[in-house]
């Protein structure tokens, strides 16, 4: 009887471990330009999931791993979206005119915004929707990157600088100067390296995030984009707007190691789920994203997105329940 | 109470920030694609002519020395209008050429960072597809545009412009 009870207890403790495997996977938050959405794609599964409508005009994003939120920019309707991912509600937060690139400091619950016409950042106040400070930056900011020492990394494209600020002091530190009309900028926990996109230069310059210098520029493609780092194997994978192409930069060697073509037609957000061996990239002009094998580079599948997919900034969640 | 008050100040700042909306430029896209009664090696040899772009009844004058990627050209328009266009791909394989716009006129052409592709598609019963892709921003890229250089005039125009040349190119290739 025993026995049985325990074969019983068993084979539930298995399902019920196989239920959870199967309803964790890792998602892609995309950011749809031409149809005020945000698609949820189920990585495991290989579909969109959920559709849900924000702003006018979504373009950035950013994911708050912790407290399972995430934020998109909305320059058409001079607002931020905060959804929270547990139940899917959608408020809007004041995120001054033009916001573009977003990041968040989980701690204290302040987001960082950079507004392209207004030539500054705005820090918001997620718990008040007010904004607290701005800075005032060089001319049309893009891409952002906070570190963890407080650090923020501003793309300054009207001025090929990358602009750093203490977010406490909120003094400017240092302008470094990068390629011609810097967008993007990437980097990650595990690396002391951050990359910049130069739109116009077709390069990727790299700066060490401690001494704030440019190591390197490394030339890709034509007008490349953005940026996912590879933490296993130390590579970088860019993507080529106009070439419709992916540039790997092995960091080892700072250059490129491999060019994947005709990849799809504007490809623009780029990142990586591990858990499903897989990069994902937004294709703007095919309104679609496509799945790519993370080792042989092969494509898996492309799922069909609601328009003009962008999200601008890492976009995939892991192990969404 | 407070999640309440929180709630409609949320309500009243969205209501606020709608009514402002001054838009910031977003790329736009024109795709179009038309089918011709004709051989697609044919068309390609039209399509590939870089230096003698006249599909467009608009179009009076073209003006270029090469057919080589780097090569520009000027085209002159029956209102006057000049756009200057610079030949960035050619690919005989795939039946692909891109050009860019270096100077635009944004009577004829009101756009920015203006980059087009057209594909030739050979099709089994001796027919061409042509698609031809364009990605660009509006003419106007500050804030707040005059009507005439927003998103929607932009991307109006460029679909006429596109859908006029497609036109113009199946009663040439049609017609030799």
């Amino acid at each position: 009887m025993l026995r049985r009870i325990s074969f019983h207890l068993s084979f539930c403790f298995t399902f019920f471990s196989f239920f959870c495997v199967l309803a964790k996977s890792d998602i892609a938050i995309i950011t749809n330009q031409e149809a005020d959405t945000v698609d949820i794609i189920n990585l495991k599964e290989k579909k969109k999931i959920s559709e849900i409508t924000v702003g006018k005009k979504p373009a950035g994003i950013f994911i708050d791993k912790s407290k399972k939120i995430f934020f998109t920019s909305n320059p058409g309707s001079n607002n931020i979206s905060m959804v929270n991912l547990k139940n899917l509600e959608h408020v809007l937060l004041n995120g001054g005119k033009s916001p573009m690139s977003l990041q968040f400091n989980t701690d204290s619950n302040l987001l960082y915004i950079s507004n392209w016409f207004e030539n500054q950042i705005s820090i918001l106040d997620i718990n008040k929707n007010k904004i607290t400070s701005k800075i005032n930056v060089g001319k049309s900011p893009a891409g952002m990157y906070l570190t963890n020492s407080n650090k923020l990394f501003v793309a300054i494209k009207g001025e090929d600088i990358i602009t750093i600020i203490d977010t406490v002091s909120l003094k400017k530190i240092k302008d470094v100067k990068v390629g011609k009309a810097p967008y993007g900028v990437f980097s990650n926990e595990d690396t002391n390296l951050l990359f910049v996109t130069n739109v116009q230069s077709n390069s990727v310059t790299i700066i060490d995030k401690n001494s704030f210098k440019a190591l390197t520029n490394v030339d890709v493609g034509e007008w490349p984009y953005q940026i996912a780092y590879e933490n296993k194997r130390k590579l970088i994978f860019v993507t080529n707007q106009r070439d419709n192409s992916i540039s790997i930069i092995d960091l080892k060697k700072l250059k490129v190691s491999k060019t994947l073509d005709d990849i799809c037609e504007y490809p623009e957000g780029i990142d990586i789920s591990y858990n499903e061996n897989l990069i994902v990239v937004a294709c703007w002009f095919e309104d679609n994203i496509i799945l790519l094998n993370l080792e042989s580079y092969k494509l898996v599948k492309k799922i069909n997105v609601s328009g003009g997919p962008r999200s601008f900034g890492n976009f995939i969640l892991e192990d969404y329940e | 109470m407070n999640k309440y008050k929180f709630s409609f100040i949320l309500t009243l700042l969205f209501l606020f920030s709608t009514t402002l909306s001054a838009h910031g430029p977003s790329r736009q896209k024109v795709s179009e694609k038309i089918q011709i009664n004709a051989e697609s090696s044919k068309v390609w040899s039209i399509v590939k002519n870089f230096k003698d772009f006249k599909w467009n009844s608009e179009i009076t004058e073209c003006s270029a020395s090469k057919n080589s990627v780097g090569s520009e050209r000027v085209i002159e328009f029956s209102n006057g209008s000049k756009v200057k266009q610079k030949l960035e791909k050619l690919d005989e394989n795939k039946m692909m050429i891109g050009w860019r716009i270096i100077e635009t006129d944004n009577k004829m052409l009101p756009v920015n960072s203006y980059a087009a592709k057209v594909f030739v598609k050979n099709n089994d019963d001796d027919t061409s597809t042509i698609n031809y892709k364009a990605g660009f921003y509006r003419g106007f890229m500050g804030n707040d545009p005059p009507e005439e250089l927003n998103d929607e005039n932009s991307k109006k125009k460029v679909q006429e412009f596109i859908k006029k040349s497609l036109e113009g190119l199946k009663e040439i290739a049609e017609k030799n």
